[in-house]
């Protein structure tokens, strides 16, 4: 389903040089778009092995085929929505730089392209989130696309996910 | 069809640095006054097995180098000039510059010309100076053989080329080939002489100038190298006429035939010719003896293989005895055969000795072996998940199912241990450095100081290996600096004026401990009492001694009255200290005031699997490393203490030891919190005891390390996370960690 609805975004580009894809989700009402090149896998929800004393957003580590991988739930991050879990729970498996990290959402929607004239720059605003990583926001009729910096998130010192020499360097 | 040598680069590389290693340590282990022959021969064979080597791919500037080094090399191996220290010095410097041309071809750094022609110039002026003399007397000697000889030491315009190869028909082919268009970049071949049965050798002319050396490392490569033979260009012919001279002498009749097989062979039947020759050189000590034997005539025959270099093999002096035997008697004749037999034994020992080491090792990547590794890890988590599953059936009517998961249980650890091993590498490895370390440093300081190296071939994974040799590096500089005091003041104090430095490394119940020791003046609690309360560190009078020892571990500490160029500067013991606790070791110190300093490096065997215990705490499991673990109990009501109403000491026989409520420290939920109902796992870390309070055991198992800070990052109190058998992660304790936390946690749990 999720291709089917991509197919005429993509032709919707035209030339396509100033296209890029983005994966969207949605975190309760609210649609997210995410870069699909740091889009891993997405699989199901598992119950996370907790790490003590981490911030509540971090649900722990799971065993991705031998590998551990931390799973952040965005929606207790950024304030959105009811966390959760059934058995529809989706977690992004996403690859940033050499790390690999899982984002808990409500749903993913479905891969869209965007142009660079369809993102506007976001406005200064108060939100749990800084606007700082928050690219643009992107327009598709009447959705509204929040393109996020999902890298740039995910290593800041905000998502406690790294130590803090990596996150400065 | 030339040769393709860019593939045997790495190989090169890769078998000078081992070659210059190994050159190293034997001269670090020379006795300079008494050095063993067989000892200054291997040192010969690395210098000539590089330059070998390094001519064939072209390197000429390394080839030069060696060039010279061999020479040297050769005059002392041969007894003609007394080792000396300054030559060892030159020796090894002359080993840096090599390792620093070796890095230029590999892409890295840059050559110092100056370096090069300096190192050149001072292993020439060894090699000159006191040689003169024989030299010249040879020169009145050998007067007759003058002729030849003069033609050898000039560039030959071209080369008689005798070598066997080995194999089939086609293979052989195949060699000769590709050795014709490598020969053909030096001139011109042409095959003149085929062998008529395998095994016989090849005769192969070469006109051009080239060196000799040169011509014979492309030879090296394909045929048999006992069997390769250069000569001059028409010198072939004089040897043969000469030979003819002797032939109708009794008993010399097959030499010729001989001849062609091997120069070996060739020379034996010729003592029987002169027996007053052999008797001469029977009643000397060997072939050495043979030559400085005063009364012999052969020396005549011996100078003519000086002038040019060590690896003439005595083809030369084919040339110039057999002259000289024409021209005057034929009692000189036997000399080459003693110099030729010489070199050949000479030889067949390095080929014997290479050859073991050849055949029983493989290189291969570590990345592979890495892979490999990580491969197992999963196979051993495939297999506990099996075994989990599998314990649920009904054992009766699943009999052969439960055997079979039994017996890939054994197969798997067996394939676990064979590949872990594959890793370890002995101590040796970071061990062969410190001779030189401590050489250089001493004659720096001015201190006499002793190294022993104990348990070289105490085995540990190659990562650890990597990774321990610069702080160990630092300890031991340490050591020797501020450690061992100058003779006068070990004099002073009634000991020996030369110190002694211990390596120690041994096995202790799944680490490897590597003790740093000497014998000088020890620490002094004062100094660093007062120097920490200069910097601020909060100290007191009441601290135990390990705990003032730790001090110097401090960043920027240091005790030494004035920075050295060795150290005091007080960088480095604060980076060895974390350098080793990132690879799961710890640094312990034992010091004694005028007896000396003991540093011990505890680390673990391998930084990818360890025993664990697991334990329960709500519902997570953790891993409690093993090695850290005394004993567990159930605490007694009786045993519970509780200190300004909170209940936070439990008293296990004589002893009062923190509790560690691992439910309260990660904030676990649902955990037992009735200290009298759960289980103590009393832990020891850094000598110091403390009780794991948790819910109850679950097993005992061998667990494969996995990182957590890979992709998360560092959490206090765990050192890392594994697969467990139904493929949960679990998290594994730092201890050492936890234990230090007993202490700060106290006044903030009251």
């Amino acid at each position: 389903m999720a291709y089917d609805n991509a197919k005429p975004q993509g032709e919707d580009t035209g030339e396509g040089s100033f296209a890029q894809e983005y994966l969207t989700f949605t975190l309760g009402p609210e649609e997210y778009a995410i870069d699909i090149l740091k889009v891993q896998e997405i699989r199901g929800y598992e119950q996370p092995t907790t790490i003590a004393n981490a911030p509540e957003f971090i649900k722990g580590v799971i065993n991705l085929r031998g590998t551990i991988v931390p799973i952040v739930d965005l929606r207790i991050k950024f304030g959105v929505g009811v966390a959760e879990y059934t058995a529809f729970t989706v977690v992004i498996i996403l690859n940033i730089g050499s790390r690999v990290v899982g984002i808990v959402v409500d749903g993913v929607s479905d891969v869209t392209s965007l142009r660079s004239d369809q993102v506007r720059p976001a406005p200064e605003f108060a939100a749990t989130v800084s606007t700082h990583y928050i690219e643009g926001l992107g327009t598709l009729g009447e959705r509204m696309l929040i393109v996020v910096d999902i890298e740039k998130l995910m290593l800041s010192a905000e998502m406690a996910l790294v130590d803090d020499a990596v996150a400065h360097a | 069809m030339a040769i393709d040598m860019s593939q045997f680069f790495q190989v090169f590389y890769e078998e000078t640095a081992e070659h210059l290693a190994s050159m190293e340590s034997l001269l670090l282990a020379l006795d300079i006054a008494n050095p063993d022959a067989e000892q200054l021969n291997a040192v010969f064979r690395a210098a000539h097995s590089i330059k070998g080597s390094a001519g064939t791919f072209g390197f000429t500037d390394l080839a030069q180098v060696t060039h010279i080094l061999e020479n040297l090399l050769d005059r002392i191996r041969k007894g003609e000039l007394a080792l000396r220290e300054e030559m060892i010095d030159a020796f090894l410097d002359a080993g840096d510059v090599l390792k620093v041309l070796l890095a230029v071809h590999k892409g890295e750094g840059e050559a110092n010309q100056v370096d090069v022609e300096t190192i050149c110039a001072r292993l020439r002026e060894l090699t000159t100076s006191p040689a003169a003399a024989p030299a010249a007397a040879a020169a009145t000697v050998a007067a007759v053989a003058a002729p030849a000889p003069a033609a050898a030491a000039q560039p030959a315009a071209g080369f008689d080329l005798y070598f066997v190869l080995e194999g089939d028909e086609p293979a052989v082919q195949r060699t000769l080939d590709a050795v014709m268009a490598e020969l053909g970049t030096y001139g011109t071949v042409r095959v003149s002489e085929r062998p008529a049965v395998a095994g016989q050798p090849w005769h192969v002319e070469l006109a051009g100038a080239a060196d000799a050396d040169l011509v014979r490392s492309v030879l090296d490569f394909v045929a048999r190298s006992d069997s390769i033979r250069v000569l001059p260009l028409g010198v072939a012919a004089v040897a043969e006429t000469a030979y003819g001279f002797f032939e109708p002498q009794p008993g010399n009749a097959p030499a010729p035939a001989a001849a062609a097989d091997e120069a070996y062979g060739f020379f034996e039947p010729l003592p029987a010719a002169a027996p007053q020759a052999q008797a001469s050189a029977d009643s000397a000590d060997g072939a050495y003896g043979f030559f400085v034997d005063p009364a012999a005539p052969p020396p005549a025959a011996l100078p003519p293989v000086k002038p040019d270099d060590g690896d003439g093999y005595g083809f030369f002096v084919d040339v110039a005895a057999p002259a000289a035997a024409a021209a005057a008697v034929p009692a000189p004749k036997p000399a080459p055969p003693v110099v030729v037999s010489e070199k050949a034994e000479a030889r067949r020992p390095a080929a014997a000795a290479a050859k073991p080491g050849a055949d029983t090792s493989i290189r291969v990547g570590v990345e592979k072996v890495d892979q490999l590794i990580n491969l197992v890890g999963e196979l051993v988590i495939t297999q506990a998940m099996l075994a989990e599953s599998v314990s649920a059936v009904d054992p009766v009517r699943f009999e052969r199912l439960i055997s079979g998961l039994a017996q890939l249980e054994r197969n798997t650890r067996d394939i676990q241990e064979s590949v872990m091993s594959i890793r370890m590498m002995p101590m040796s490895v970071v061990f062969s450095r410190f001779p030189r370390v401590v050489r250089e440093l001493s004659q720096k300081l001015g201190k006499k100081v002793e190294l022993k190296l104990i348990g070289e071939d105490t085995e540990l994974d190659k990562g650890l290996i990597e990774r321990i040799a610069d702080p160990l590096t630092h300890l031991v500089r340490n050591s020797l600096d501020h450690g061992v005091e100058m003779p006068d003041d070990r004099i002073a104090k009634g000991k020996q004026p030369t110190g002694t430095i211990t390596l120690k490394a041994y096995h202790q119940s799944g680490n490897v401990v590597i003790e740093v020791g000497d014998d000088g003046a020890g620490l002094s609690r004062q100094k660093i009492l007062a120097k920490a309360k200069e910097r601020g560190l909060p100290v007191s009078e009441q601290m135990t001694d390990q705990e003032v020892w730790q001090l110097i571990f401090e960043a920027g500490f240091s005790t030494a009255d004035q920075v050295t160029e060795v150290s005091g500067r007080g960088v480095g013991m604060d980076v060895v200290k974390r350098n080793i606790g990132a690879l799961g070791g710890r640094v312990d110190i034992q010091s004694m005031t005028g007896i000396g300093t003991r540093m011990t490096v505890k680390l673990p065997l391998t930084l990818a699997i360890l025993d664990g215990m697991s334990v329960a705490v709500g519902r997570e499991i953790y891993i409690a490393p093993l090695g850290y673990v005394i004993e567990s109990l159930q605490a007694d009501r009786s045993m519970i203490k509780s200190v300004s109403g909170v209940e936070r000491l439990i008293q296990v026989r004589d002893e009062y030891l923190p509790v560690i409520a691992l439910h309260e420290i990660f904030r676990i939920p649902g955990a037992v919190t009735a200290l009298d109902q759960g289980i103590m796992v009393i832990l020891e870390s850094d000598g110091v005891k403390a009780a794991l309070y948790v819910d109850a055991m679950v097993g005992q198992q061998q667990v494969v390390i996995k990182s957590l800070e890979s992709n998360y990052r560092k959490v206090s109190g765990i050192s890392g996370a594994t697969i467990m058998g139904d493929g949960h992660v679990a998290l594994i304790l730092d201890v050492p960690a936890l234990v230090g936390m007993a202490r700060a946690a106290l006044p903030a749990a009251a």
